[in-house]
């Protein structure tokens, strides 16, 4: 009777915490929802206040984590004000920081380190740019080491090259191939589970037609 | 079993419960609504953000006792507890700001710092290395802000009527003893070290903090760059020379080694030269740096370098009439090591130790001088974090100091040498009365084997936000330095030179545009008089000289206004008067010039990948003394100005990076006197001759070719 009765209790028990990690999907998947759909500074803020909430919780999970740092990072891109975008920008670190803690050899935080970077040198583009963008693309070549395959590390990768001048081996002829490869990996990539980072297929295809379009221009 | 229907029907029935909601608003200090805020309850994923208007709903699922959190970027975090059966009506939650290094008010009188840590900064590491005037010189960069006179024969930081040898530099918080190259008379000297070497560097003009001592104006502290991050290599080729750099970088440790080869020969081909050199000035600098990161805040970092500086020259020695074989020698080691870390979450602990040796050999025709300098420099500081609002930190360092010339005459040999141990502690604190009022005091006490007596010396500065964008802040200090060694030399029973310094300084920020106006007052005393120059007599030196300094100051920056382009103004009025060396009277010194106005402009130009700079600066006219009329220093120079630019065009050059860099000074051409040098007799007119003091060298056009592989 008393085995029957612990039985219970360990399946009972199992069932419950299944459930509390329904919750918690449900809620990820939620969230995640929502900050696809956000485009503005509070929407972003919301999203990251949700995803905080989270990671408070979870602490042992790193994608939460992942994912408030991501909604500060967008958010920072639409402040205009240097100060405010360090400071916004100064928490997503935190919390890449305590995410790369929980989960040490994840390429995605990687990847996310190497797109908060470019809105580090918005604050000081001259000043800044030459060492954020080594920062930058030593982030990736880890984020590469890590996983190969990682489509979002080639799509960065190829938005660096885009954006840096012609002359010093940059430009949109440079990008393409890039974005080529990027746009090859995502075909073939199939996140761990549902609420793991697996954005960029869209922007790397939308990237990709403008620059064949701006290169057919010229 | 029936335990667990139990269990299981009051789980279901709490969710059947209806709903609750707490309603409130979130607001700052000042009453304004803090918009964005996370409210939420403790362990739980529920959640709201405060609106626009800082107005919440957060809806309530559980029973018992909660506990309400608000948080917000900037903002101490909020806690609440209560019950469910009575939540509040309507909670009204003011967030306590935290005291940020970025909003909270910062004390700036006396100092511009540089470096890309925080936005607040007046210049980047960037625009010192980048100014043309400067020409890739961190002290020509600082002499492109306020508080500093145009002396160009010297080629040192000459800061708010003071001498150069007023100023200190440090590196990592350690002394560097010979931070410029050994000089020859009338012939313009460089700061060893490149500003690339440097992530931070902070200049003070006065009223500087307590860490730092035997400095009677100024210092200058610079932070050599961190742990690297990117294997990198380059080579550059110079109209002026060649050099080379190497890091290499593993996961915790990176090493970088440079070195530059530089010779004017072409130089002094295609520009011409003042000066008769019998072989061409040659110069070589080598630095190499190692940094370990230990556990998970310290940072071990050791520098090493050797330069060597040649010059052979025939001497027109104007006030003597002949003409000399003049060599200069200058060989200098230095290298320091310096170890930072975290003991707790409140102590942070640095030391270091600093080694510098410098052996200049100068033969003037028969006579051969050696001297010799060495030093070292011991420091241990430990900072105590506390909190936000209170932080104090207290160190000791002390300085050896040995100093050997010998002159070597045909007839005889004279040797000149002392020793000195300077023991210097020092306690500070930085008190943050609120975000608006900053406080720091402290004091540092001296105790030197050779003057043999101990000196305190307070310092007292702060700060006070007067808007948004605007504060008001001021400093106070005294300040103590040994006599030079020149004279140490003869007599070593000299007492210290003494300063105070009282500084009032306004800034206005907003985004990138900033204006500065600093006013101060200096006093000196006990500074050092002789009878006769170059006396042997240790009875011809004493400390009867005495000096005032003051002055007004502006500084403006705008980086908005035009497009990619930057640009400040520095306008820099001093008014100095002191009786020193051999000085009759008190008058204002002749390497002060009463009105120094500098401007850069800097402009990026993306279509061109390249970026430009132009400074042009102009001094008024400097003192001298014409022992042709009656009186002292009654005389006066023309106007000193100065349009200096350069290029640097970024490109792809052998399948890998490449800069291009063009520095041009004195675009105009023209011929710029600092004061005159006078024959020591008169001629048969009854006249003492004069010859002009101007640059060796007055235009210069110098091509930097880097690749980086």
């Amino acid at each position: 009777m008393m085995k029957v009765f612990l039985i219970s209790i360990g399946v009972f028990i199992s069932l419950f915490s299944r459930a509390n990690d329904d919750v918690y999907l449900q809620k990820m998947q939620q969230s995640i929802e929502q900050l696809n759909r956000s485009s503005t500074i509070v929407h972003y803020q919301t999203s990251a206040n949700a995803f905080e909430r989270i990671s408070r919780v979870e602490s042992d999970k790193w994608q939460p984590m992942y994912y408030t740092a991501y909604s500060y990072v967008l958010m920072s891109f639409q402040i205009s004000d240097g100060d405010e975008k360090d400071k916004v920008l100064d928490r997503a670190q935190e919390w890449i920081d305590t995410a790369q803690k929980v989960a040490p050899d994840e390429s995605e935080l990687y990847v996310l380190q190497a797109f908060l970077y470019p809105s580090r040198i918005m604050v000081d583009p001259v000043g800044r740019g030459m060492k954020y963008m080594g920062m930058a693309n030593k982030a990736l070549a880890q984020a590469k080491q890590l996983n190969p395959d990682n489509p979002r590390a080639y799509y960065l990768e190829a938005t660096f090259i885009q954006n840096m001048p012609a002359a010093m081996g940059g430009g949109i002829e440079k990008a393409v191939p890039l974005y080529k490869l990027a746009l090859e990996k995502f075909q073939h990539f199939v996140p761990d589970s549902v609420i793991d980072p697996n954005w960029g297929k869209q922007v790397t295809q939308e990237a990709l037609r403008k620059a064949n379009d701006e290169m057919a221009m010229e | 079993m029936r335990f667990l229907v139990f269990i299981l029907l009051s789980l279901i029935t709490s969710s059947l419960v209806a709903q609750l909601s707490l309603k409130g608003r979130v607001l700052d200090m000042k009453h304004k609504p803090v918009i964005g805020a996370n409210v939420y309850l403790k362990g739980s994923y529920e959640g709201t953000t405060s609106d626009l208007e800082g107005y919440f709903e957060l809806l309530i699922n559980s029973k018992g006792i909660q506990e309400l959190k608000i948080s917000s970027i900037g903002f101490h975090v909020f806690s609440y507890s209560f019950h469910s059966d009575s939540i509040p009506d309507e909670l009204k939650v003011h967030l306590k700001e935290k005291i940020n290094e970025l909003e909270s008010v910062v004390i700036t009188a006396g100092t511009f710092e540089a470096g890309d840590k925080k936005q607040s900064m007046v210049l980047s590491a960037f625009d010192v290395a980048s100014t043309a005037s400067a020409q890739g010189d961190i002290y020509g960069a600082f002499n492109s802000v306020p508080g500093t006179q145009k002396v160009g024969e010297e080629g040192r930081l000459f800061v708010r009527g003071g001498e150069s040898y007023e100023t200190k530099t440090f590196m990592d918080g350690l002394l560097i003893a010979n931070p410029f190259y050994s000089q020859l008379a009338n012939i313009p000297t460089r700061g060893r070290f490149s500003p690339l070497l440097f992530e931070g560097m902070l200049f003070s003009t006065g009223g500087y903090s307590a860490e730092y001592g035997q400095a009677l104006s100024s210092i200058i502290a610079l932070k050599t760059t961190g742990l690297q991050l990117e294997d990198k290599r380059s080579l550059s080729l110079m109209s002026v020379g060649a050099g080379f750099s190497e890091v290499k970088t593993w996961r915790r440790s990176s090493v970088s080694f440079t070195g530059d080869y530089i010779n004017s020969a072409f130089h002094n081909k295609m520009f011409g030269s003042g000066l008769d050199w019998q072989s061409d000035p040659k110069l070589i600098n080598s630095t190499l740096m190692f940094r370990h990161k230990v556990g998970e805040s310290g940072l071990v970092k050791t520098f090493a370098s050797f330069q060597l500086n040649q010059m052979d020259m025939r001497y027109h020695n104007f006030s003597e009439q002949v003409e000399q074989n003049l060599i200069l020698d200058d060989r200098n080691v230095y290298a320091n090591t310096s170890f930072t870390d975290m003991l707790n979450e409140k102590w942070m602990f640095q030391g270091g130790i600093a080694y510098a040796y410098n052996v200049d050999r100068l033969d003037l025709d028969e006579m051969a001088m050696r001297t010799t300098n060495n030093g070292q420099h011991l420091k241990f500081k430990a900072t105590h974090l506390g909190n936000a609002r209170f932080k104090w930190k207290a160190g000791v360092e002390w300085y050896a100091h040995h100093y050997n010339q010998s002159i070597n005459l045909p007839s005889e040999q004279v040797i000149l040498q002392y020793g000195n141990n300077q023991l210097g502690t020092f306690v500070e604190a930085d008190w943050q009365i609120s975000p608006k009022l900053a406080l720091r005091f402290g004091g540092r006490s001296e105790y030197s084997s050779l003057i043999g007596q101990s000196q305190f010396s307070p310092r007292l500065s702060g700060a006070f936000k007067t808007g948004q964008n605007s504060q008001v802040s001021f400093a106070y200090g005294t300040f103590f330095q040994n006599p030079q060694e020149d004279y140490l030399k003869v007599n070593p029973n000299l007492q210290t030179e003494r300063s105070s310094h009282y500084i009032l300084n306004y800034q206005y920020k907003h985004e990138n545009k900033l204006f500065r106006v600093e006013v101060y007052n200096k006093t000196y005393s006990q500074l050092l008089t002789f009878d006769t120059p170059f006396s042997m007599k240790p009875e011809a030196y004493h400390n009867n000289g005495y000096g005032s300094s003051q002055g007004l100051e502006l500084f403006w920056r705008d980086g908005d206004t035009f497009k990619n382009t930057d640009y400040w103004i520095s306008y820099s009025y001093n008014d100095s008067k002191r009786l020193y060396r051999d000085y009759p009277v008190e008058t204002t010194p002749a390497y002060a010039s009463a009105h120094n106005l500098s401007l850069v402009w800097k402009r990026f130009v993306p279509a061109l990948s390249s970026f430009f700079c132009v400074t042009y600066a102009v001094a008024s006219p400097r003192p001298y003394h014409d022992p042709n009329l009656s009186g002292y220093m009654q005389s006066r120079t023309n106007f000193y100005h100065d349009i200096s630019l350069n290029a640097t065009y970024l490109t792809h050059m052998l399948n890998t990076e490449a800069v291009i860099h063009l520095m041009v000074n004195n675009v105009t051409g023209r011929t710029n006197i600092y004061g005159y040098e006078f024959s020591s007799t008169q001629n048969k007119n009854g006249v003492y001759d004069r010859k002009a003091i101007v640059s060796p060298i007055r235009q210069q056009a110098v091509l930097v070719l880097m690749l980086m592989f």
